[in-house]
């Protein structure tokens, strides 16, 4: 037998062993994949909801993301069977089933992706563990392992060779794509500098492992260059198999130290199962890159095979793929913001049952769930009079007029939320159903739905409940073609609040409270009012002086318009929450500030950053009034959203570094700067502030329209 | 020579394999099959089977019944997840105590217990869902009495069994509870009531609970952490039955003192820790006001406490000694309340007593109570303070001492039982009424100094109250100095003993025809509430000849007095039975397990031989 003959027979063997391979791939791929289901959604303390929990509370583009990796692993399943006669339930051919393997990861990479960008719209992100940017991790696990497979087959090795560099591409893309603001590569870098320069070496073991599992698949990616020129001497070498169980194995070592450690937790398995899951994907996708590698190299009439040929298959693929991540995308836009109802009269029953009946249910379901969460409470009795509450309020309910809708999503609503470990999506919906109601009947009422975390005796404990609002007046707004809106509210119960408004990307609309509004503005606007309220001695109360003398001049300026100016700003400024949503980038200011700090810190200041520098802008109210507001917080606090926006925002206005290092800034030079940028005038200061704007977060600060 | 060709034979071509069993090994067409098709279904097989048995185990240890959890399913004028807000309380109150033990009761407050609840069809299915592994069950429904007092007031009493299931073993043990309170709002009433049935709840079930099988598999096994857990709870069991075991003792022990220091001749019809007064003496048996009290082990001070059961006044046939109040086969009383305020009298020729009744001390009322149970307020009043009531012989009229208010005076009243009408009274302002008895169905005789008096002598007064215009006779005048006190006349009203305080301490016989008196010298015996025998040939009556009280028996014919008791202990309230032949008396001493807190008093009888 000639030698090229021969390379074409053990082609052709190694080519089935790799189809084979495949087959029996995505059949555990398959089951792991739907496995997954039992990989907690969120966690609520110690206890896992699970996808079917809060399957009906996701928009459509989540649930797609949420089933997709289950679906994905009935279809793989599916593609690993076959029958006596054919090679293939659905799909015969090996390189067809590849091109299937590799258009369902896309599909399910797709899914999670749009899934993500639609649930931020919703109450809470998806699970970290599906969108930390996969595509470019497993590609360069997959490369690597597959081109080194492919570098020992003769006609495959250029294959390899190019697998191999594109494995260093993708870990590139990896290490080096910013991730809100910042090169992973270099927090990387950084860290490596710190646990070199810790002092205790089991710390440095300890930390080492971190840092190793962060830079495997750089690490699996250059330890396949070494096959870019050589050949391996088996089939499947090592690189290839520390390419799939390598990164696995590394998270299995954490899980085995959470158990040495006490005891694993529900967090330790879910890890370890996802390093399972990781195994199955990275495996099949290899062993379908392979096929698809060996397929071309090998003449088809060689090995021939029946079944659709790949290149018929990928154009389904692609066809059918399109349409799927087209329709998810169209089902993820987020629902339109805005409010357009009409507000009736509050009346004297209205105002009872929301701000008597309700509370009182409320205040009686809460003592209940303490009573319940308690290491010794039973709460038997809190749980009648929580009952008792709630007939009394929805028998009152039910006797208003024309109440049947109100009194339905209030039953509901009281049937309902009788559940500790309830999602906060089901919580929203359930309240949003009463104000759904409350708006038809066109009563002016709203309920602002809250969790309010906390960690308790029993671990991390999450609380519902509800404020009752009366809803004074409704502003609509317009930006472009998007539509907004913000509700004047009064509390209905309670002292005082914290906040003068707030705004949730869950919500069509911004609250403005009015009772704060008037409480602020009498507390600013009082004759020598001072802008901070609390006793300062020394150098701190001479640095508030520079601001009290500023306020004096704007309340001479503003006289009786305090009250209406305070309430216009706050407007835009919570309008501007809604205008930003929750994919407003990162400025490059407030990476730099809270580098190493925690994604929500940075997400809170980046914020209100744009909130602060849009309430500058608000027409027909002194920018100054921001300014006197963010002083305290700029000169007195040392921490905080609300100093760090103070700092950034003075910075841009005024072009000048406050800071004396990093981030502890200059209080006397904060004050002098202040004292430069009062004098400018209205229209300079609003400049500015559209200016800085586009600075920090690239586009033009948006001009919302009251309609 | 051989022009064919020889076929070569294998062997010849392949030495290496020459003499050996070869087998033969076709060229493959394809290389198709050199590569295994590897067979899945052994492997499925062997997933399944774990996953089985896995399944198995995961379903077996969720509907596994925990021993220590436990489901209070306690009906008090509902469930608490019907609503009823006593249940609640009790079940709250008795699950944190059962906490405290060590024990895991099934929580109210979680709402996934009470949709549990309202969908299964009882407590013992709500107790297997919620993996609880015994279920405490009982059926109170509280019987609810409205007193006519101004702004309201009602009191609550419940009785009845508790019960303690194990679902595993599907065993069940019974005890009873019984429980009593009042308020102006019967929520609170309820509410009350609640409260204080959790620690008898709990003092019914525990020593089942900790010697049940199921649980003495963790206190005697070697799981630390479960041991330590239930310590609380053994230690509990344990002083409660030692400290329930020295009680028991106690009562009898003390009973037994009583009736050796009599020599036998006492015989005592009260049980060891009765609390029992002497109302009266009839034909066959005696009357009786009983507050019995139930020793229980408290959770909260652990140690043992009193429970005090409702009062009662009893008809007691003589001869069969008496069962607690408590008892489930103890007889149903004439009457059972709240409070007796002073001494019930019976009477003398029926079956009737009269008492004053306390309403949770915002009233006083005179009641009657027959035999059969019938009873009849007839004087209800937020104010007076009604004391001593004594039904007239036929029982038409009643007397009792009257007083406006709390430490003032008392007058003498008398009423008329059918409609509460009081047809006799008399104020004295130098407040010198010394006793008062009835002579017959009518007449009732009173001690006293009428006002305006010069010489300050007591009077023996009489009143027909069945006459009117009413008029007072005062027919005997007792001696200059002489304090005559407790009159008390014999059954048909001929004779009336009284007790004298003149130069020496006397009992008067006086007839009540003559008006004639005779004295007896008592002046060893201390003498005070004296009775006569029915024939008239004896007085009974109280004599203090040493630190305790005795009962001295005087012949009339002879004068001649003797002790019928001399034991420790006080010995009160004689009364003779209707053949003269006993002398019914209380025996009166400290409880031996209560020292401080309560006397007991038992019924005894001795014969006058």
């Amino acid at each position: 037998m000639s030698t090229q003959a021969e390379e074409t027979d053990a082609l052709g063997m190694f080519y089935r062993m790799s189809a084979e391979r495949l087959r029996t791939r995505c059949l555990w791929a398959g089951l792991a994949l739907v496995a997954s289901v039992l990989i907690p959604y969120e966690m609520v303390g110690n206890t896992g909801l699970f996808v079917w929990s809060v399957i009906g509370e996701l928009d459509t583009a989540a649930k797609i993301a949420a089933l997709s990796p289950a679906v994905a692993g009935v279809l793989f399943m599916l593609l690993s069977l076959r029958t006596q006669t054919r090679g293939g339930l659905l799909i015969e051919r090996p390189t067809s089933r590849a091109v299937a393997v590799l258009s369902l990861f896309l599909g399910v990479n797709g899914a999670q992706w749009i899934g993500t960008q639609s649930s931020a719209w919703g109450l809470l992100p998806l699970p970290d563990s599906l969108t930390t940017r996969p595509a470019p991790f497993l590609a360069t696990l997959t490369l690597t392992a597959a081109g080194a497979v492919l570098r020992f087959h003769a006609r495959a090795r250029k294959a390899g060779s190019v697998l191999l560099l594109a494995s260093l591409g993708a870990a590139t893309i990896f290490y080096a794509w910013p991730s809100r603001g910042e090169v992973p590569i270099q927090t990387i870098a950084r860290s490596v500098i710190v646990v070199a320069t810790l002092g205790d070496a089991r710390f440095q073991i300890g930390y080492g492992l971190v840092l190793l599992l962060a830079l495997a698949p750089l690490l699996i990616s250059l330890s396949g260059l070494v096959y870019i020129r050589s050949v391996p001497k088996r089939e499947q070498p090592g690189v290839s198999i520390a390419a799939v169980w390598g990164v696995p194995a590394l998270l299995l070592l954490f899980v085995y130290r959470a158990f040495l450690a006490g005891g694993a937790g529900m967090g330790a398995l879910t890890v370890a199962f996802f390093a399972v899951l990781l195994i199955a994907a990275v495996s099949v996708l290899a062993a379908a890159i392979e096929v698809l590698a060996l397929g071309v190299v090998t003449p088809e009439g060689e090995v021939p095979w029946p079944g659709i040929k790949p290149v018929y298959a990928g154009a389904v693929a692609a066809f059918v793929l399109a349409a799927f991540l087209g329709a998810s995308w169209v089902l993820g836009r987020p629902l339109p913001k805005g409010a357009e109802f009409v507000l009736g009269a509050p009346s004297t029953e209205g105002d009872k049952l929301f701000g008597e009946l309700l509370p009182s249910w409320e205040n009686a379901r809460l003592s209940r769930d303490a009573h319940a969460r308690s290491e010794g409470g039973t709460g038997a009795t809190a749980q009648v009079a929580a009952k008792a509450r709630g007939r009394e309020m929805l028998s009152f309910a039910r006797g208003l007029p024309q109440s049947e809708e109100l009194s339905s999503a209030l039953s509901t609503l009281t049937a309902e939320v009788d559940d500790l470990e309830l999602s906060g999506r089901a919580f929203s919906r359930l309240v949003g159903n009463v104000n759904s109601a409350l708006q038809r009947r066109q009563m002016p009422y709203y309920l602002d739905p809250s969790v309010s975390i906390r960690v308790g005796e029993s671990g991390t404990e999450r609380i519902f409940y509800m404020t009752p609002y009366r809803v004074k007046e409704v502003h609509p707004y317009r930006v472009g073609r998007d539509k907004f809106a913000t509700l004047l509210v009064e509390p209905m119960t309670g002292g005082a609040r914290v906040h003068l408004g707030f705004s949730r990307d869950s919500d069509p609309f911004a609250l403005v409270l009015t009772s704060e509004i008037e409480r602020y503005a009498k507390r600013m606007g009082a004759p020598n009012a001072s802008c901070f309220s609390g006793e300062l001695e020394g150098d701190r109360k001479d640095l508030i002086a520079v601001c009290d003398t500023a306020l004096e001049s704007l309340r001479k300026r503003l006289g009786d318009t305090f009250t209406t100016a305070v309430q216009l700003s706050t407007e835009r400024h919570e309008l501007q929450h809604q205008i930003d949503g929750p994919h407003l980038p990162l400025s490059g200011a407030v990476t730099e500030l809270l580098a190493g700090f925690q994604e929500e810190a940075q997400d809170r200041a980046n914020r209100e950053l744009s909130a602060y520098l849009a309430e500058m802008t608000t027409p027909n109210v002194p920018p100054h009034l921001t300014l006197v507001h963010l002083y305290p917080f700029g000169v007195l606090s040392r921490g905080g959203a609300e100093h760090r926006v103070a700092v950034l925002l003075m910075e841009s206005i005024s072009g000048k570094k406050l800071r004396a290092g990093a981030r502890a800034v200059d209080a006397p030079t904060y004050a002098a700067t202040f004292s430069e940028v009062w004098n400018l005038s209205d229209d300079a200061l609003r400049n500015a502030a559209q200016k800085a704007y586009k600075s920090h977060f690239g586009s033009d600060l948006p001009n919302p329209i009251r309609e | 020579m051989n022009d064919s060709p020889t076929p070569e034979r294998p062997e010849e071509q392949n030495p290496v394999i020459a003499g050996q069993h070869r087998a033969e090994i076709p060229a493959p067409d394809s290389t198709a099959l050199i590569i295994p098709k590897r067979r899945l279904w052994p492997v499925f097989v062997v997933f399944g089977a774990i996953l089985a048995v896995a399944g198995f185990f995961i379903v077996r240890a969720l509907v596994a019944t925990d021993p220590l959890r436990i489901l209070v399913a306690i009906d008090l004028d509902g469930y608490w997840w019907e609503g009823s807000e006593p249940a609640a309380k009790l079940a709250d109150e008795l699950a944190s105590q059962l906490t405290e033990l060590g024990f895991d009761p099934v929580k109210g407050g979680d709402p996934k217990t009470l949709k549990v609840l309202e969908s299964q069809k009882d407590p013992k299915s709500a107790a297997k869902k919620l993996g609880a592994g015994f279920v405490i069950e009982a059926h109170l429904t509280p019987e609810i009495v409205e007193h006519p007092i101004k702004e309201g007031y009602f009191e609550v009493r419940v009785a009845g069994p508790v019960t303690l299931t194990s679902l595993e073993k599907g065993t069940t043990s019974t005890s009873h509870v019984h429980g009593y309170a009042g308020a102006q709002k019967k929520d609170r009433a309820l509410a009350l009531l609640a409260d204080s049935m959790a620690s008898q709840a709990l003092d019914a079930v525990i020593a089942q609970l900790i010697d049940h099988p199921s649980v003495r598999e963790i206190t005697e096994g070697s799981n630390v952490k479960l041991l330590a857990r239930l310590d609380p709870a053994r230690k509990f069991t344990e002083s409660r039955r030692v400290q329930l075991a020295e009680a028991i003792e106690s009562y009898a022990k003390k009973a037994k003192e009583r009736e050796t220091e009599s020599g036998g001749k006492t015989l005592f019809w009260s049980h060891d820790a009765a609390e029992d007064m002497l109302v009266g003496a009839g034909d066959g048996g005696y009357f009786v006001k009983t507050a019995d009290v139930t020793p229980f082990y408290s959770s909260q001070s652990r140690k043992l406490v009193r429970h005090e059961a409702l009062e009662t006044i009893e008809w007691r046939p003589l001869g069969s000694p008496a069962r607690p109040t408590t008892d489930e086969a103890a007889p149903k009383p004439m009457w059972k309340g709240y409070h007796v305020y002073s001494y019930p009298s019976s009477q003398p020729d029926g079956d009737r007593v009269a008492f004053v009744e306390d309403l949770f001390g915002w009233a006083k009322t005179i009641t009657i109570a027959d035999k059969g149970g019938k009873t009849r307020r007839i004087r209800v009043d937020p104010e007076h303070r009604f004391v001593d009531p004594r039904l007239a012989p036929g029982g038409r009229y009643v007397a009792v001492y009257d007083r406006p208010e709390a430490g003032a005076a008392a007058d003498l009243m008398v009423l008329d039982t059918n409609d509460g009408k009081e047809v006799f009274g008399i104020h004295t302002d130098n407040e010198s009424l010394g006793g008062f008895t009835w002579l017959d169905d009518r007449r009732v005789a009173f001690v006293y100094v009428p006002d305006g008096s010069t010489d300050n002598r007591r009077v023996i007064a009489v009143v027909d109250v069945s006459r009117q215009p009413l008029s007072i006779e005062k027919p005997f005048t007792g001696k200059p100095g002489e304090e005559l006190r407790n009159p008390s006349a014999s059954p048909d009203g001929s004779k009336l003993v009284c007790v004298s305080s003149y130069a020496k301490p006397m009992v008067v016989v006086i007839d009540t025809s003559a008006w004639t008196r005779k004295d007896f010298d008592a002046a060893e015996w201390r003498p005070s509430w004296p009775v006569i025998s029915r024939d008239g040939t004896k007085v009974a009556f109280e004599t203090r000849v040493r630190r305790n009280t005795d009962i001295a028996l005087l012949s009339l014919e002879t004068g001649a007095i003797t002790k019928l008791t001399d034991d420790f202990g006080d010995h009160a309230t004689p009364r003779f039975s209707p053949d003269g032949t006993k002398v019914l008396f209380e025996v009166r001493y400290k409880d031996p397990v209560f020292p401080t807190k309560r006397w007991l008093s038992r019924i005894a009888e001795r014969s006058v031989q």
